[in-house]
């Protein structure tokens, strides 16, 4: 079967009085092809309408072919192959006529019933093969099937000869039962179990007069046969094409997805009827078992459609109600073009452009993780300049506290502590100097990755190959470099094929014999040298019983593992090259690298990747918006990696420099960045806010529960972001806000906790500091300030803004009221940097 | 020029000391730091000596120098910086001026202070040629020397000068007292946009390479693009730092010269012991001796090349791995089984930057030996390697071989990864002696142990002969035997006879007679170590100078004092 899909233009929204008209109508696919007897081809009747919408009027069409005979029309759009020959498919709807041209092939011809197409699709379909059941690790009451029905050979070596599964050898566990019966059919286990005729864990899969029933009847009674072509996979789905890609809905509407499924020998199949489906958010959309999208609540969800071995998925949009007249948005570069133009499809209008002075606290916050300090606020705030806030980005990216914020961000990233560097300080200080030294030279990023990547010797860069004085495995190596440089997570394929991604067992291990032969020089905990033991090499192993433990093994085939790409391909490396130094030249040339960093920073600046997690990627997990993620790499890519002009641009965008305060169409809005969205600061970033505002710095020692007891003490001034190990100098405050211990790759948590509620009424940060001699406060008390000057500068300091005249007016009153004026001004900065909009970015 | 003539003498002046509690317990005397420990010749330093037991101190101690000093008071510090986490003893400090002769060579000069209770362990004074000062916030003149002193836990020091455009400045801070770690960095007043007056990181340095033996002092080299003024700071490495941190700061156009290596003794296993072509023959001299030949020196030959060359034993291989991945190649014969020895040397940059891989190849192309030792951890059986620069093996056939050079990694190479290797003949011989106290105090009637470490290198088994000289009157060096406790074979331990020598172990029992004479001046006890051939004794391996005092006080507590811990 043969399609050809034509491109749909997006809608444009045009607006016109009464019910919108149907301007267009459109038959999907254009063409098709169906082959042998009872071939199938669902066809969806798209109708363009007057108000910019495509409705999806598969249900509502009349439906006719011709000339007659040679297809049926079994449903809405749903065509049976009948009779050789061409054919026409009419669809009609709202006075507008269109036809998809038809092709019959070998009607007559009975389709075989294929293991891996047709079989897996069953146990697909009816979630057998599915992680939580059969297609779990260990599979489910002694039955594994491959997740998705990834790896058909074995399904049918399970089903046919039967045995208990183990997850790391391929021998059967047990006695070997058979599951299907050839002798008698109908008897078989695979069969009584499904239609739960006898006790089955999973209920009843599907009736005994269902066609899938038929199916593996027919199978079984011919024999239960293993396509040969399965058993070398060269048959196998190769991948799945869903149309639309895209779908933008009416609260209420629906929309028909088609699926077709490409095989690898070049065949195509419509699968709309034998896939899984499910949506991300039932409560934007859901979606039936035959691919029909039912739009419940605004917003934007992903539907995952999963067949044997292979996921796609389709994004489905709810739009509000059009808007009446769609504001005229600026744009300043690509990102306002793509992301205002999503935000017009979906009927949003973005908010207003932030005021100078939130404008200010944002980028001097995102970019140097530093407040502004009050006379620079009123400089910028007093500015003319129409050009200032470029003119101060440019200055931020060229400021030491940009060098020693990014500096933080990566130590967070690349993991510098303590006990993740060997637990010897001077090679965490070592690997953190790196990092800054790169930050500071703008170091092309590809360039860093590849240092650390191939790190040997005694390269700074390899300390970071020695979590806890020790070689990490490999397989935890190299799913930690493909998750910080590809932003992919590949550890459930360490054990079994990824269940819902394209990531095998095999690709796991391939890609984690990069770093098989990464081996530490030394015996003593301060002299490692790193370095990739030479396979050809003996180098002494002999004298203790060979190198056979050097070699790296599938788990599961116990095969000695040759490094191989994830793309399979095993590129050939000289014995005594670094075999890493390949893999890095892959990795940062491949498109993964440039969306995985872009994406990152994305989410540095917005509080949420396009992407999220930022390093989450996954076909169902995908992009809110796929083209601004690739012009952001390309952006990247084009101007060589350079991490600095890429956050130039995000941040000059009109987007990013939209305002938080919403209107009434996009104040649901967290996915299409209409508005700032606040965020939480980072603990290190708040603590030293905090030392800014009230204007006393943070002691920072290795004394846990003493600090006169401490051995270590930071340098006076040393600020939280400066900080290199956080398992060296202890804080409460910090661990009490998330600052991560990093001995795994962090995820930073932002949500507020009992503690720091604790905290802010009686940690020293907040109360200490208030009040501090040599402070913002007493200083200003030593100078005999008055009350509205000094709630001015602290507004200034802490929230980048003048106080309104009602905020004035309110805490004068406040503070005239108190006995005792110190205390009461010394509460007031205590509300100040307690306040949520101190303790955001927003 | 009067006190001069005092020079390298001790020397005494009454001071009234506090008395000490008579029922405190009396730990060994000990100087943890002294504070400006150097100043310019011709000059006079007011130098502050902490430690314990020091109350009773009667003077100081110069070996050899050209340096006067006079105690000006001791004190009880009055409260430890900050609380100690278990009890310690009371600390003293002891003051006094250090007069430098002007005549007086730049160097370091050790001393220690002398007590009513001995000796105490040694201290260094360096003597500049340049004006010294202590602590000063702006560097008047460039060269500078500076000593300071990182007081408190996070204390940094900062000093300003001013720098012309394109001047190349070496800034170096060295540690006065082990186990301080001074790391530099360097700003200039670039200000920013949140603080005008912050000042700006340049440069940073913690110390070249941190690696087990290796310096920890910071050296920071810069170029100043501009004229202006900069801001060097001295910190503490993780802010570990306290009363005894004291550090000698060095500004200079040139790289100052790094320190003299304070030993000098001999070590064969190390990397950067020279192998010279007469190294056979001082090899054998410190066995049986004997006429060895001077060794043939040969370069040895990319891999690329199609030829390799060929060397005859006994001989020495020098090269460069000029470059990232390239591997050096020269052939030679043995004509029947033979016991050699395999030695390199890493003359320029050695481990861990560049980490030399020996191997001797037989004609199958297999390894037949390596300098790299493996063996086994006991807990989780997987191996461990370590490059040696000494491997003793046998060669079990004659044949023809390859000897295999190369850097550990594909990675690394460059002009400065320069080697030696040397393949010769098993010589038996003494190798690195070590000696367990660098100076001794005796009471009358005490008896304390010297034990004396001598490795046995190739297969070494004659006597050797541990002899103490220059004792003073009531005092005996007599054969002691110690318990050692006896240590099981290691398991899974290699071929450890490969890479590391046995060793000999003689104690000698230090006896001071009950009516031992005090001394008023530590006696330069010498101890030597000597092979002993055909029954006569015969050349000297080592010898080590150990000051001894007899006290009249008895001390109470064990005065073992490790040369490592001295070092």
């Amino acid at each position: 079967m043969t399609l050809r899909w034509c491109s749909l233009a997006i809608a444009v929204p045009l607006l016109g009085a009464g019910e919108p008209k149907v301007w267009s109508l459109q038959v999907m696919p254009e063409t098709a092809t169906l082959a042998g007897a009872g071939a199938r081809q669902q066809f969806v009747a798209i109708a363009r309408m007057s108000d910019g919408m495509e409705v999806d009027v598969t249900a509502d069409a009349a439906w006719s072919a011709t000339p007659a005979g040679a297809v049926r029309i079994a449903a809405a759009g749903l065509v049976t192959a009948q009779g050789d020959g061409a054919a026409a498919l009419h669809a009609s709807y709202g006075g507008r006529t269109a036809r998809a041209a038809l092709r019959v092939q070998e009607a007559a011809r009975v389709r075989e019933v294929r293991f891996d197409r047709d079989v897996e699709a069953v146990f697909t379909k009816h979630g057998c093969n599915s992680a939580a059941c059969h297609g779990g690790v260990k599979g489910k009451g002694g039955f594994k099937l491959s997740a998705g029905g990834a790896h058909p050979a074995e399904d049918h070596e399970w089903i046919v000869q039967g045995g208990v599964y183990q997850v790391l050898t391929k021998e059967a566990k047990g006695e070997r039962v058979p599951r299907v019966n050839l002798k008698q059919p109908e008897q078989s286990l695979l069969l009584r179990k499904a239609t739960a005729e006898v006790t089955h864990g999973g209920g009843r899969r599907f009736r005994a007069d269902s066609p899938d029933y038929a199916l593996l009847l027919d199978w079984i009674r011919r024999g239960a046969p293993a396509d040969a072509a399965a058993q070398t996979g060269q048959t196998r789905l190769a991948r799945l094409e869903v149309f639309p890609p895209l779908v933008t809905l009416r609260a209420g509407a629906r929309h028909r997805l088609l699926v077709t499924g490409h095989f690898s020998d070049g065949s195509r199949d419509d699968l709309t009827h034998q896939v899984v489906y499910q949506s991300n958010h039932t409560a934007v959309a859901e979606v039936s078992a035959d691919g029909v999208i039912t739009a419940r609540g605004k917003g934007e969800t992903s539907i995952l459609i999963r067949a044997a071995g292979q996921v796609a998925s389709a994004a489905a949009g709810v739009i509000g109600d059009p808007v009446a007249k769609y504001p005229a948005v600026p744009r300043v570069n690509y990102i306002d073009e793509l992301v205002f133009a999503k935000l017009r499809r979906f009927h949003i209008v973005p908010s207003e452009l932030s005021s100078d002075a939130e404008f200010l606290r944002r980028v001097c916050l995102d970019l140097t993780g530093t407040l502004p300090p009050p006379e620079r606020v009123r400089e910028f705030l007093a500015s003319p300049d129409p050009r200032k806030r470029e003119k101060l980005a440019d200055t931020l990216i060229g400021s030491p506290e940009f060098v020693d914020f990014w500096t933080f961000r990566f130590s967070d990233v690349f993991r510098v502590a303590l006990f993740a560097n060997g637990i010897q300080p001077k090679w965490s200080q070592a690997y953190g100097e790196w990092i800054r030294e790169s930050i500071e030279r703008n170091k092309p990023y590809d360039e860093w990755a590849r240092e650390r990547l191939a790190a040997s010797g005694y390269d700074p860069a390899s300390r970071h190959y020695l979590p806890y004085d020790v070689i990490g495995t490999p397989a935890d190596t190299m799913a930690e470099e493909v998750r910080v440089f590809f932003g992919r997570r590949l550890d459930c394929a360490q054990c079994h094929n990824h269940p819902y991604e394209n990531w095998s067992q095999d690709q796991f291990w391939g890609m984690a014999a990069f770093f098989g032969p990464l081996f530490k020089l030394g015996f003593n905990g301060n002299e490692y040298v790193i370095f990739d033991h030479p396979r050809m090499d003996d180098l002494g192993s002999a004298d203790v019983g060979g190198s056979d433990d050097l070699k790296l093994k599938h788990p599961r085939t116990k095969v000695e593992l040759k490094p191989a790409l994830l793309d399979g391909v095993a590129p050939p490396i000289p014995a005594r090259e670094n075999p890493r130094r390949h893999l890095a030249r892959w990795m940062t040339a491949h498109p993964y690298f440039a969306e995985a960093i872009a994406n990152r920073l994305w989410g540095w600046f917005f509080g949420r990747g396009l992407v999220d997690p930022v390093d989450d990627f996954r076909s169902t997990n995908p992009p809110t918006h796929p083209e601004l993620l690739a012009a952001l790499a390309e952006d990247l890519r084009r101007h060589g990696y350079n991490l600095r002009h890429l956050m130039r641009r995000i941040v000059l965008s009109r987007t990013y420099q939209l305002a938080s305060e919403t209107n009434a169409t996009n104040r649901d809005d967290r996915l299409n960045y209409s508005h700032a969205w606040p965020r939480p600061l980072e603990a290190e970033v708040l603590l030293d806010a905090i030392s800014d505002v009230t204007g006393v710095p943070e002691r920072f020692t290795n004394g846990v529960l003493d600090p006169a007891k401490a051995t270590a003490q930071a340098p006076a001034g040393t600020r939280a972001v400066q900080l290199r190990e956080p398992d060296w100098f202890y804080s409460r405050f910090l661990d009490l806000y998330g600052r991560p211990n990093r001995l795994s790759l962090p995820e930073r948590d932002g949500k507020a906790n009992l503690g720091q509620a604790l905290h802010r009424l009686a940690g020293e940060a907040y109360t200490a500091k208030a009040v501090a001699s040599g402070g913002r406060l007493d200083r200003l008390l030593s100078q005999n300030a008055p009350n509205a000057r000094i709630i001015e500068q602290f507004y200034l300091a802490a929230l980048t803004r003048f106080p309104t005249r009602e905020e004035i007016d309110s805490l004068e009153q406040l503070l005239a009221a108190q006995p005792d004026r110190r205390q009461a001004l010394a509460d007031f900065v205590w509300a100040v940097i307690s306040s949520r909009e101190f303790a955001e970015n927003h | 020029m009067r006190w001069r003539e005092s020079l390298g003498r001790l020397v005494l002046v009454a001071v009234a000391a506090p008395a000490f509690p008579a029922d405190a317990p009396a730990p060994e005397p000990r100087a943890f730091s002294a504070f400006p420990f150097g100043g310019q010749r011709g000059t006079t330093v007011r130098m502050t000596v902490r430690g314990v037991s020091l109350a009773q101190t009667a003077g100081v101690w110069f070996a050899q120098a050209p340096l006067l000093a006079s105690i000006v008071s001791i004190a009880r510090e009055p409260s430890p910086a900050r609380s100690p986490a278990k009890p310690a003893p009371p600390l003293d400090l002891v003051q006094m001026d250090v007069r430098i002769a002007e005549d007086a060579a730049p160097g370091e000069y050790p001393f220690r202070l002398m007590t009513s209770r001995g000796l105490t362990n040694e201290l260094r004074f360096h003597v500049t040629a340049e004006p010294a000062a202590v602590e000063p916030a702006w560097l008047e003149r460039l060269p500078a020397e500076i000593f300071g002193r990182l007081a408190l836990l996070g204390e940094t020091d900062s000093y300003e000068f001013e720098a012309q455009a394109g001047q190349e400045l070496w800034f170096v801070a060295r540690a006065g007292v082990p186990g301080f770690d001074p790391a530099l960095a360097l700003f200039e007043p670039a200000g920013s946009w949140f603080d005008a007056g912050r000042w700006k990181r340049i440069a940073y340095h913690d110390e070249p390479l941190s690696y087990p033996g290796r310096s920890t002092d910071a050296r920071l080299r810069h170029r100043f693009a501009r004229q202006g003024r900069y801001l060097l700071r001295v910190e503490a490495f993780q802010g570990i730092s306290g009363p005894d941190s004291v550090y000698r700061l060095t500004v200079s156009p040139a790289e100052p010269r790094p320190p003299v290596s304070a030993s000098g003794h001999w070590n064969e296993r190390e990397f950067t012991r020279p192998l010279s072509p007469d190294w056979m023959a001082r090899v054998a001299g410190r066995g049986r001796g004997g006429g060895q030949p001077a060794m043939e020196t040969y370069q040895a030959a990319d891999e690329s090349e199609a030829r390799i060359p060929e060397m005859k034993l006994p001989a020495l291989v020098q090269g460069v791995i000029r470059e990232p991945g390239l591997i050096q190649r020269i052939r030679f014969r043995v004509d029947q089984p033979q016991e050699l020895a395999l030695e390199i040397e890493t003359p320029r940059e050695t481990m861990p930057i560049f980490n030399p891989v020996v191997r001797v190849l037989d004609a199958e192309g297999r390894e037949a030996v390596t300098n790299v030792y493996t063996k086994r951890n006991n807990n989780g059986l997987y191996m461990m390697k370590m490059i040696e620069p000494k491997t003793v093996f046998g060669m079990p056939a004659a044949g023809e071989y390859t000897l295999e050079i190369r850097d550990l990694t594909p990675d690394h190479g460059g002009e400065s990864f320069a080697y030696r290797v040397c393949v010769r003949p098993r010589l038996p011989h003494l190798g690195k002696v070590t000696f367990s106290e660098t100076h001794l105090n005796l009471a009358p009637g005490e008896v304390k142990p010297v034990t004396v470490l001598v490795e046995r290198e190739e297969g070494y088994q004659d006597l050797l002969l541990v002899q103490a000289e220059n004792l003073p009157a009531g005092v005996q060096a007599l054969p002691g035997s110690a318990f050692d406790p006896p240590k099981p074979p290691l398991p899974n331990g290699g071929k450890l006879e490969r890479y590391t020598p046995e060793a000999y172990r003689a104690t000698l029992a230090l006896t001071a007679a009950p009516d031992a004479p005090p001394l008023r001046e530590p006696r330069r006890m010498q101890l030597v170590v000597r092979t002993v051939q055909d029954g006569k004794p015969g050349p000297v391996v080592a010898r080590r100078e150990l000051p001894l005092l007899v006290v009249e006080n008895p001390v109470l507590t064990s005065s073992r004092e490790t040369a490592e811990r001295a070092r």
